[in-house]
């Protein structure tokens, strides 16, 4: 499966850390996500934007990444949300019952 | 083949050869000069010997010469004792010679005399010179061939004349004669005066001339075509020119299978002196250094090829030998080998860098040896988790043979060795079928773990009789001890058989397609619940259809609409609905395996990424009571 084009830019604002994801969040690429996130919630950028409008496609492991960095973020007291999701993520988060929680 | 050291050696070979060449052709060109300056030097030589000869021939003839002089005084003052005391002292003088004195024509002395003439000759047993006392008027010389060749050949004063060898009557020694003639006052020849030069003296002095061991010397008068004298052989003295065996002519000649160089030297008188020379007595030295030269050329050629072989044997050889043991050593799987390589060369670099390599090889073998054991043992393990997760799925088909009122058939396809996906059916009671689909998410292990968990909580807790209730319990089951963040999407459904009621919950699962009727298959879409394990006081809404005889009812996980192809394509849920429709008619077990095969033409051949799981249930009629 070609996932040479999931790409991953981090914008560091004020309040707001926003991540741009693009590219399919899928078995191979969701841990490199979850790592990508977790180091920030590290770093104390607890608040955390993810713009999911370039994602081809999300798999359940995505999901699940997502699922747990949103925990974290909300142990840490920060917030996370899923900004301008495209149709695939919008539809994946809409089947489990998660998108009035993430987005 | 040629070894390392054939071709070093060859190497060497070639380039002593182009030296020896080298080498050659420089003293070729040395010998030629060398062969030159010995012939110039022999030419000086025999020209400087000659000189003496012909030194010694124009004292003779001068001799000649002087005596007629005196000879002359002799007749005017007809002086015995002057005659006498002139030729002694002039004997005494000239040792070169053997005998001389003077000879007169008949009556020429005087009117009295027949025969006149003194002649004194060299006594070889007390070294004097004294007269010859026999009677001369008994002595018949007019007639004497070298008396007659003497006058007949004298024409003027200071003219000398020489006669061929003979043999001296008197003392039976060959010799040579010269005269001059003696004149009155009137011009008139009246006698000679003559000089003896013996044969062997002249040999005496031919043979000086030695320039080489076999050279030998030839005295001779080609004008009137005699021999004088040669060191080869004395039987030719007198002989002519044309008795010699080798030719005269030539500057080089073979005589008796000798090749001969010829330098010649025209005397005073008009004698030649000719020195015979053996060619290769006059290069000998030249050839003998030569040779030398060659055999230094040669023998150092072997020493160096000898001195080439050892040193490559003990600098390349011998090491290269024991690397290539030692490397056959390596190769058979002796990583222990330490190659030793005293020296400080490329080999020396070469050893260091192989043992280098021999140890990483030796850790990465072990390294590689420990993880794979270990993937080994993993992977067993992995195969024994299979079966069991396998085990666990309902998997006799059909599970319920007494039962004609609906056909039920699922199969689970897990992308890996054990996958998060479960499919189960059961009746909760006699006339309540409960069929379940979930996935949990994540793979492998992890995944298979919480499923058997997932699986057992749903299969036991089915006394809550409604499937919301079901899932709400094990919703707060899965949520209280969840550290893995782990959740699972599922659908259940509980068929009543008796009344067709089909009552289903949703936890953020893909939503089921239904069958009515002859109708095709639609999604039975309803507003979501949350997954399961997530939130632990999240509420489940349940739903309800009847299922009327005809009816069927087709659930799936996400590995079937998430099925993708090369070209990262989904399978997609509008596949999935022509899929079905296209084999609507189709009873439970024909269904899926239809299903599966156009999943795979789909994907052809790409990896599957997820687990493909599918239930079917197809109602044939109502159960009686």
């Amino acid at each position: 499966m070609n996932d040479g084009d999931f790409i991953i830019t981090k914008e560091i604002n004020e309040e707001v850390t926003k991540f741009i994801i693009k590219g399919r969040v899928n078995s191979i690429s969701a841990p490199e996500l979850q790592f990508e996130l977790e180091q920030s919630l590290k770093e104390g950028l607890i608040n955390i934007v993810l713009n999911m409008s370039q994602v081809e496609y999300l798999s359940s492991i995505g999901v699940r990444a997502i699922l747990q960095i949103y925990k974290q973020a909300e142990e840490a007291g920060g917030k996370f949300r899923i900004e301008r999701p495209s149709e695939n993520v919008r539809n994946v988060l809409g089947i489990a019952a998660l998108d009035e929680m993430l987005i | 083949m040629h070894s390392l050291r054939t071709k070093i050696l060859f190497i060497v070979l070639g380039l002593f050869v182009l030296v020896g060449v080298a080498f050659v052709l420089y003293s070729m060109g040395t010998t030629k000069n060398y062969k030159r300056l010995r012939l110039e030097g022999i030419t000086k030589t025999v020209e400087y010997e000659s000189e003496k000869v012909n030194k010694i021939i124009a004292e003779i003839e001068r001799s000649a010469v002087f005596l007629a002089l005196d000879g002359a005084l002799f007749y005017k003052s007809q002086s015995e004792e002057l005659g006498n005391t002139s030729v002694l002292e002039y004997l005494r003088s000239f040792n070169a010679v053997i005998g001389g004195g003077f000879w007169f024509e008949p009556y020429a002395y005087n009117k009295s005399t027949f025969r006149a003439g003194i002649y004194a000759f060299f006594d070889k047993e007390n070294g004097e010179a004294r007269l010859d006392y026999f009677d001369i008027s008994e002595y018949d010389y007019h007639n004497m061939n070298w008396y007659r060749e003497i006058i007949d050949a004298i024409k003027s004063p200071y003219q000398v004349a020489w006669t061929k060898p003979y043999i001296d009557d008197s003392s039976y020694s060959l010799m040579t004669t010269a005269g001059a003639g003696i004149f009155d006052g009137n011009g008139h020849l009246i006698g000679v005066s003559i000089v003896d030069w013996e044969i062997d003296k002249v040999i005496e002095e031919l043979t000086a001339i030695k320039p080489t061991e076999n050279s030998f010397v030839l005295l001779c008068v080609p004008k009137q075509d005699y021999i004088i004298s040669s060191t080869r052989t004395n039987s030719v003295a007198g002989a002519s020119l044309k008795s010699l065996t080798w030719d005269l002519n030539n500057d080089s000649f073979e005589l008796e299978g000798v090749e001969y160089l010829r330098f010649t030297r025209v005397m005073n008188n008009g004698w030649l002196l000719s020195v015979q020379i053996p060619e290769n007595e006059i290069f000998a030295v030249v050839e003998a250094q030569n040779n030398r030269f060659s055999m230094i050329i040669a023998f150092s050629l072997v020493l160096m090829l000898c001195f080439a072989y050892y040193m490559i044997s003990k600098l390349i050889n011998a090491p290269l030998k024991r690397f290539t043991s030692d490397i056959s050593q390596i190769a058979l799987g002796n990583l222990d080998i330490h190659i030793e390589m005293g020296s400080k060369d490329e080999l020396g670099l070469l050893a260091k860098t192989f043992n280098k390599m021999t140890a990483d090889l030796k850790k990465s073998i072990e390294a590689y040896a420990r993880e794979h054991a270990e993937k080994e043992r993993i992977g067993a393990e992995l195969k024994v988790a299979t079966e069991i997760q396998a085990s666990m799925l309902p998997c006799i088909f059909p599970p319920y043979p007494d039962r004609a009122e609906f056909d039920i058939y699922a199969s689970m396809f897990p992308a890996k060795e054990v996958g998060g996906d479960f499919y189960d059916f059961f009746f909760i009671d006699e006339y309540n079928l409960a069929v379940v689909i979930a996935d949990v998410s994540g793979k492998g292990v992890p995944a298979a773990l919480f499923m058997v968990i997932a699986k057992t909580l749903i299969k036991n807790c089915s006394s809550c009789k409604k499937p919301m209730n079901v899932f709400e319990s094990v919703n707060r089951k899965l949520c209280e001890n969840n550290k893995a963040s782990m959740f699972v999407t599922a659908f259940m459904g509980i068929y009543n058989i008796l009344t067709g009621r089909f009552v289903y919950v949703n936890a953020g699962h893909n939503p089921p397609l239904v069958k009515k009727g002859k109708g095709g298959y639609e999604f039975l879409k309803t507003k979501p619940n949350l997954i399961l394990a997530w939130k632990k006081n999240a509420e489940y809404r349940e739903y309800e259809i009847t299922l009327e005889p005809g009816d069927a009812i087709y659930l799936y996980t996400d590995g079937v609409t998430e099925a993708m192809n090369a070209n990262l394509e989904l399978f997609s849920e509008a596949r999935l609905l022509e899929t079905l429709n296209r084999y609507k008619d189709y009873v439970p077990t024909e269904l899926l395996p239809a299903i599966k095969r156009e999943i795979d033409l789909f994907a052809d051949c790409a990896e599957q990424a997820d687990d493909i799981s599918m239930l079917a249930l197809k109602v044939n009629s109502r159960a009686d009571s």
